[in-house]
């Protein structure tokens, strides 16, 4: 059928001639024979696809990285007057509207002279700049090279030769508020001025901040435990004389000795309240005796007490090391801190703690009834067409979105078996739900119920692996089916289960669709985590890495200022989802080589 | 059982522990592993039981009767039950409302409208039963607010009432107070008790009495509208100042007269309809006519359209009730039919009264009452065999419909509604009597759900979802055909990208790659599987939109960038001699694609602004947007890769043996030179072909692109979702087609190139025809995949249910609407079942795809394994 065998050339002499000349002149394959364009469409999808993933994790990588880096704080005069103070989040080259240039009159000629030489584009750079005043809001502003104040004499200054870097622009980070610059001038002690330049106050600075921190800790630590403590007491009580009245009616004596109870635990807690009101208060009086004394862009003075301050450091002053240090230190504060500033600044650490936990219960789920389904399907389950239909089943839940799996649990979980426990176990907190509503447990059940077809099929692999004749040579020293399994299946299967367990979470950390409609939270008040019997905080809604991307950047009224941020959080959740994976490709390529040796 | 095997030793016992262990794993694997199989189908069955009641049909009860003490002998003209369903007042002719208890059917309170001693000359209540207008013979007109009034009594009255009334009461009338008393679940007293607060009373038009009176409560308050004896209509409304410095209230009637002509005999409509906008006015007459007027933004009021409104044979109406927010009419006649009205605009512009629907009739007997649900679009009728029915207006459907009982007159009867809408009341003035109701889900049907609805105020049937609005006269429009085309268009859009891309990557990856190259690929590739939808949602919402929509004109650019650069790549590598080409058939190459792909990008950058100015008048865009500029320009683009499949065939299969025959004595550099020309000369064809056909649609028939596959422009759209989408389903199908085409037996491979086939002969004639089903099953797969994305969905389109093919416009899928939805829809209403619907629909389509793929994979790997 190939055109090289039946050319119209060879099919045109007589056979008669054909015999004639049996040697002919051996036929070259034709150049259009081996397809060569059409195998380099075929390399270019391949590459396209390379250069998505390269590119997405690449651009990722580089922003992700960025948000938490120290950048320079730079100070510029513009041609009207006003001087900026602000970090470089950005550079870029751009083509200015005509309209643009012509609306700055006279001064339109040298920029657009400047333009010329520079190919029609102009710098500009995205400073990160305070709003007036001392609440500190910062907000970012393009600033084209034409806005610049020129040299005396020039009529057009370049970024390249504006700014100035004074070495001591602080960036001070606040718990509330966004980042303030200012110039360092002075500090205050206990409401007096105690060093008259910027390197005495410094030191000042340093030696007073670690006694401040550890205030507001245990000022925290009131605030948050305390308070909270006596708080759900006094909730306990409400809901026991709820319950003595479910129970006993309204006018029983159990109802009246829990009333009672209550009486006395509001009259208890309100005196410790007092005190520990008393004891915050003071602290909090302490915690702004020092402040910071800083110069902002447009001359005022600021004062920043203590107290407010979660880290300050002077960018232009601080060599590699030092800057990677601040880096790193933002970090760990990433990591392990609450989100301050509307998601703008501080930490993940909520929504980590809520993947975490929801993959650990997930697993806890999924695992053994995967594992369990697993056996009963390979071991024991007659094989037959029954058993297929099950197999094709399970595998093409794997394919079912995960949207479907939402709303079940949303159905099943919350509203049935959820509303169901609530009328059991807690009728004395309705109309508020407990289990009726999202929550920690039911994400994690609904999502492993999605992940189960993972398990299932990676371990009925891993099963089917193992070679009959080993169990055929367990069975022939006389084992028990179940001791067959427990020690001769089970351990040879078991990297294949890992495997599947891992795929599973990795599956199940990324997954947020489902999440939705299941329980989790933009800003959950509380860590889904308690010594509360029986329920450990389960019930609770919780924050996810995963949904924090999404509300954050996308919903979020203030979605452009937040976006670094979610870089930075993107790239935690594809980094801990791809260790994930290769871990499990890992694994079972090492588990492939072991079977091969075998 | 005590016996010596061969071997002469004692055959041991197994031991007990052994065996217990077996038992129990035997029976705790196959509960667990029964188990876990069945929460699987739970799914299946959970999704199926919420969604049944959708569909099952409502119910109407028997007819419980009450006969009324003191009874007044007047038929009520209208019926309102209080939200608790313990009182029922009742309007008679002459402006005479009684409050009875339902229970008992004692006379609460007896109310007589009357102003100065004048008995009203009109009446109408709105159908939420909380306002009353009432006409006075002497030419005034006056509003007042009907409501039940609800009061918790304080603890010691409260014990005062539970030491007075009878051990096993739990609801007492008081009559001394006109309302009614009743101890709650939980344990508190409740007075409630009818209120009615009369407006002040004003003359719009002189003296003349009033014969027809309505009014509604519009965003701008209060709105009248009122007729005349001597035939003056208008809108009128109560302005109230407070003077502050005289320290009264300055009252001002403020009236927009509309044009009103008496019909030929002169009779006074028989009804008059203000709508809650206050902006339209419907009268009807008994003989059918039906004329509404319309109030236009300068406050003039004009006829807007008249007719008769009765199907052939039938004379008269028998009656009209308007539905919630009063801008729908239904309308019974003598023949026994119901219909419905609204006013829409025309394509002409024009507002004109259009017949909605044509309800369930009485069959031949005549509706004598209907009444309207204040809180749906429900209304009730009884005709004059006494069948009651409850109708669903929007979906014209019968709810359910059962006989009156024995003792009503229903020439002289009402209906009403309770607010629950599970019960409905009738009463003549003698007798009370209750229906329990079942409505079901009457807003789904299957017609409704996917067929096109006449909604409210539209000129014509349509598919829309709008689930939930504002008001309480909201008509939810449940169509579901909008959110399954839109899971459809993502699904096209993204295969299109996704597909080829995949498929091809995977014949390169199986047939042309070795070694450690090809298993870093190929995890490189497995690696965008990982990633999670949301990052791939939320970087297409903050940086692929916004670049595309900047830089649109190179994106289209690149389109036919990227093909041409590789083709050209190709055959300038073709001109290398061949033993290079061969050599380099590894890594090297694959080295020379990527360059010419990132050749590829400066060049669309490059040629995208020369294309903008030459073919869309310098602004895609506003190209797009506006229907400037002609619409060849956009038909050659589209016709660009018809041209090139055409130049394809022409060339292989027409010219194909001539150019064999002509090459065959050329040396291989010859004919890398040949082909490189037949390269240009195609793509020449090909812009030719694409150019006659863009002229033939777009100047011979007149058909402008936009509308069709483009159109007006939003940021974020199916080409933004249709190549994120592509980081979802490549993986998958590339993952599956490659393992599909390296399962293809080696031998057969083999014994292709050892027969002198090329090893893209090979590729095309022996490996991916043996995979095909294998290809096939992965593309369904991925099938499945796209259908079900939600995060991507979610972040990267509009959101907006349209039926729109427009690559560049957004869309809103079955999955997107569920996330967004489902968190906000109450528990068991219609539109969380109706979500629970679209889940279920989803899972179907999965389900049957991957089952579908499942099969063909199983045939190939029969038939893979044959070979």
């Amino acid at each position: 059928m190939s055109p090289a065998t039946s050319s119209p050339a060879a099919a045109a002499p007589p056979p008669s001639e054909q015999r004639a000349t049996p040697r002919r002149r051996p036929r070259r394959t034709l150049v259009a024979n081996y397809g060569e364009p059409a195998i380099w469409m075929t390399g270019g999808a391949l590459a396209i696809g390379l250069l998505m993933v390269v590119g997405l994790l690449g651009l990722v990588l580089v922003r992700g990285l960025g948000t938490l880096w120290p950048a320079p704080i730079v100070q510029v005069d513009l041609a009207d007057g006003t001087q900026l103070l602000g970090q470089i989040e950005a550079r870029e080259r751009y083509l200015p509207q005509a309209a643009e240039v012509e609306a700055l009159g006279l001064r339109g000629d040298s920029v657009r002279a400047a333009m010329a030489g520079a190919g029609g584009s102009l710098e500009r750079r995205l400073l990160r700049l305070n709003k007036p005043g001392a609440d500190g809001e910062n907000f970012n502003r393009w600033v084209p090279e034409y806005l610049l104040a020129p040299q005396p004499g020039a009529s057009f200054a370049s970024w390249a030769d504006s700014g100035t870097f004074p070495a001591w622009a602080l960036c001070v980070e606040r718990y509330a508020g966004g980042r303030l610059f200012g110039i360092l001038e002075g500090f205050v002690r206990d409401g007096q001025r105690s060093a008259a330049d910027a390197e005495g106050a410094w030191r000042e600075f340093l030696s007073a901040l670690p006694e401040v921190r550890a205030q507001r800790g245990r000022r925290l630590e009131l605030e948050e435990h305390a308070v909270g403590r006596i708080n759900d007491q006094l909730e306990e009580l409400r809901l026991s004389v709820r319950r003595a009245e479910l129970r006993h009616g309204a006018t029983s004596g159990a109802a009246r000795l829990a009333t009672q109870a209550l009486e006395q635990g509001k009259a208890a807690s309100d005196a410790e309240m007092l005190a520990i009101r008393a004891e915050i208060e003071a602290i909090g009086r302490a915690e702004n005796r020092s402040a910071l004394l800083l110069r902002a862009p447009d001359g005022t003075a600021l004062e920043i007490p203590l107290g407010e301050v979660v880290r300050a450091h002077a960018p232009n002053r601080l060599g590699w090391f030092g800057r990677l240090a601040v880096y790193a230190d933002r970090w760990v504060e990433f990591v392990s801190a609450e989100p301050r500033k509307g998601f703008q600044e501080g930490g993940v650490f909520p929504a980590i703690f809520g993947t975490v936990v929801m993959t650990l219960i997930m697993s806890l789920l999924v695992v053994p009834f995967g594992v369990l389904a697993a056996l009963y399907l390979r071991e024991y389950a007659k094989q037959g067409l029954l058993v297929s239909a099950v197999r094709i089943a399970v595998n093409n839940l794997a394919g079912v979105p995960s949207i479907v799996f939402g709303v079940f649990g949303l159905g099943f979980f919350c509203y049935l078996l959820g509303k169901g426990i609530d009328g059991w176990f807690y009728p004395e907190r309705l109309p508020n739900p407990t289990f009726g509503k999202g929550g920690l447990l039911w994400a994690s059940a609904t999502l492993a119920l999605l992940t189960l077809p993972v398990v299932i099929v990676a371990t009925e692999e891993a099963l089917a692996a193992v070679p009959s004749s080993m169990r055929e040579g367990s069975y022939a020293c006389g084992a028990s089916k179940w001791q067959t399994i427990r020690r001769i299946v089970l351990p040879r299967a078991l990297p294949g289960i890992m495997t599947g367990m891992v795929l599973a979470v990795a599956r199940g950390a990324g997954e947020v669709a489902p999440l939705m409609l299941v329980g989790v939270a933009a800003l959950a008040p509380e860590l889904p985590f308690s010594f509360d019997f029986p329920e450990f905080g389960t019930n609770r809604s919780f924050m996810h890495l995963g949904y924090q991307i999404y509300e954050m950047g996308f919903k979020s009224p203030d979605a452009e200022a937040s976006i670094p941020f979610v870089f930075t959080t993107t790239l935690l959740l594809i980094a801990i989802i791809v260790v994930l994976n290769v871990s499990a490709i890992r694994i079972r390529s090492r588990l492939r080589r072991r079977f091969r040796m075998a | 059982m005590k016996q010596s095997s061969f071997t002469g030793r004692g055959r041991r016992q197994t031991r007990r522990s052994v065996r217990v262990a077996e038992q129990a794993a035997q029976v705790l694997i196959s509960i667990g592993g029964i188990g876990t199989i069945l929460a699987v189908v739970l799914i299946f069955v959970f999704l199926m039981w919420v969604i049944a009641p959708l569909f099952r049909p409502g119910e109407l009860g028997r007819a419980e009767s009450r006969t009324l003490a003191a009874a007044q002998p007047s038929r009520p003209i209208q019926l309102g039950i209080d939200p608790h369903a313990g009182q029922i007042w009742s309007l008679a002719e002459g402006g005479r409302l009684e409050v009875r208890g339902l229970a008992s059917g004692e006379l609460l309170q007896d109310l007589e409208l009357e102003l100065d001693g004048l008995a009203p000359s009109a009446l109408s209540v709105t159908p939420a039963r909380d306002l009353l207008a009432l006409g006075f013979p002497d030419g005034r007109v006056q509003t007042a607010s009907l409501r039940f009034a609800d009061q918790f009594l304080g603890a010691a009255e409260a014990e005062t009432w539970r030491r007075e009334r009878a051990e096993d009461q739990r609801r007492v009338p008081s009559a001394a107070q006109g309302g009614l008393v009743v101890e709650t679940e939980r344990g508190e007293v409740r007075r409630t008790r009818f209120a009615l607060k009369r407006d002040t009373a004003i003359r719009p038009h002189g003296d003349s009495a009033i014969v027809r009176v309505d009014a509604s409560r519009s965003p701008r308050g209060v709105v009248m509208a009122q007729l005349t004896a001597d035939g003056q209509l208008s809108i009128g409304q109560v302005d109230k100042r407070y003077d502050m410095i005289d320290d009264v209230e300055i009252v001002e009637p403020y009236v927009v007269p509309v044009p009103y002509e008496p019909r030929g005999d002169g009779a006074p409509p028989r009804w008059l309809v203000l709508d809650d906008l206050g902006r339209r006015l419907f009268l009807a007459w008994e003989d059918g006519w039906l004329r509404c007027y319309g109030v236009a933004d300068d406050e003039r009021a004009l006829l807007l359209d008249e007719l008769r409104a009765l199907p052939p044979g039938a004379e008269r109406l028998t009656a009209l009730t308007p539905l919630v927010g009063k801008r729908t009419l239904a309308l019974a006649d003598d023949r026994g039919g119901l219909t419905t009205w609204f006013v829409t605009r025309g394509a002409d512009g024009r507002e004109r009264l259009l017949e909605a629907q044509s309800l369930p009739g009485a069959g031949g007997a005549a509706y004598l009452a209907l009444s309207s649900s204040a809180r749906s679009r429900l209304i009730a009728g009884l005709d004059s065999t006494g069948m009651v029915r409850v109708i669903q207006t929007t979906a014209a459907d019968l709810i359910a419909s059962g006989p009156i009982a024995a003792g009503l007159e229903p020439a002289q009867a009402s209906l009403a509604f309770a607010d629950t809408q599970d019960r409905l009341f009738l009463a003549d003035g003698r007798q009370i009597q209750r229906f329990g109701l079942r409505l079901g889900h009457p807003e789904a049907t299957l017609s409704s759900l996917f067929l096109p609805v006449l909604y409210e105020d539209y000129p014509r049937p349509a598919h829309a979802w709008q689930s939930t609005g504002g008001s309480n006269d909201f008509e939810p429009k449940l169509g579901m055909t909008p959110l399954v085309f839109g899971t459809l268009k993502a699904t096209v859009y993204s295969l299109l990208f996704g597909a080829p891309i995949a498929l091809l990557a995977a014949i390169f990856t199986s047939e042309y790659l070795k070694g450690r190259l090809r298993s870093t690929v190929k995890s490189v590739l497995e690696l965008m599987a990982s990633l999670p939808s949301v990052v791939l949602g939320f970087l297409a919402a903050t940086l692929i939109a916004p670049f595309v929509r900047e830089h649109l004109p190179a994106v289209i650019a690149l389109f036919a960038a990227l093909p041409l650069s590789l083709l050209l790549g190709a055959h300038l590598w073709q001109l290398l001699p061949r033993e290079r080409v061969l050599r380099w058939s590894g890594w090297q190459r694959f080295l020379g694609v990527l360059s010419a792909l990132l050749l590829s990008l400066p060049l669309a950058a490059w040629s995208g602004p020369l294309l903008e100015a030459g073919l869309f008048g310098g602004d895609v865009r506003s190209w797009l947007r506006a229907g400037a500029g002609p619409g060849r320009a956009g038909w050659w683009l589209l016709f660009l890769p018809l041209g090139g499949l055409a130049t394809m065939y022409l060339f292989g299969s027409l010219l194909g043996p001539r150019l064999r025959h002509f090459m065959q004595g050329k040396t291989p550099r010859q004919q890398a030179w040949y082909e490189l020309l037949k390269l240009l000369v195609g793509l020449a064809v090909a812009g030719l072909i694409a150019l006659l056909l863009a002229l033939l649609v777009g100047d011979g028939l007149g058909i402008d692109p936009r509308g069709t596959l483009i159109g007006p422009y939003d940021e974020r759209n199916a080409l933004v979702v249709g190549f994120v989408m592509g980081f979802a389903i490549i993986p998958i199908i590339y993952t599956l087609a490659e393992d599909a085409l390296s399962s293809v037996p080696n031998h057969l491979r083999e014994a292709s190139l050892g027969a002198g086939a090329t090893p893209w002969q090979t590729a095309v004639r022996v490996i991916v025809p043996t995979a095909m089903s294998g290809l096939f099953s992965a593309l369904m797969i991925g099938l499945g995949r796209a259908v079900g994305e939600t995060m991507i969905v979610l972040m990267a389109t509009g959101g907006t249910a349209i039926i729109d093919w427009n690559v560049f416009n957004g869309f809103r899928t079955l999955s997107a609407n569920i996330a967004t939805e489902l968190p906000e829809a109450a528990a068991d209403s219609t539109h969380y079942r109706v979500l629970f619907l679209a889940g279920f629909v989803l899972f179907l389509i999965t389900f049957v795809l991957n089952s579908l793929a499942e099969v063909v994979r199983q045939r190939f790997r029969r038939r893979a394994f044959q070979l």
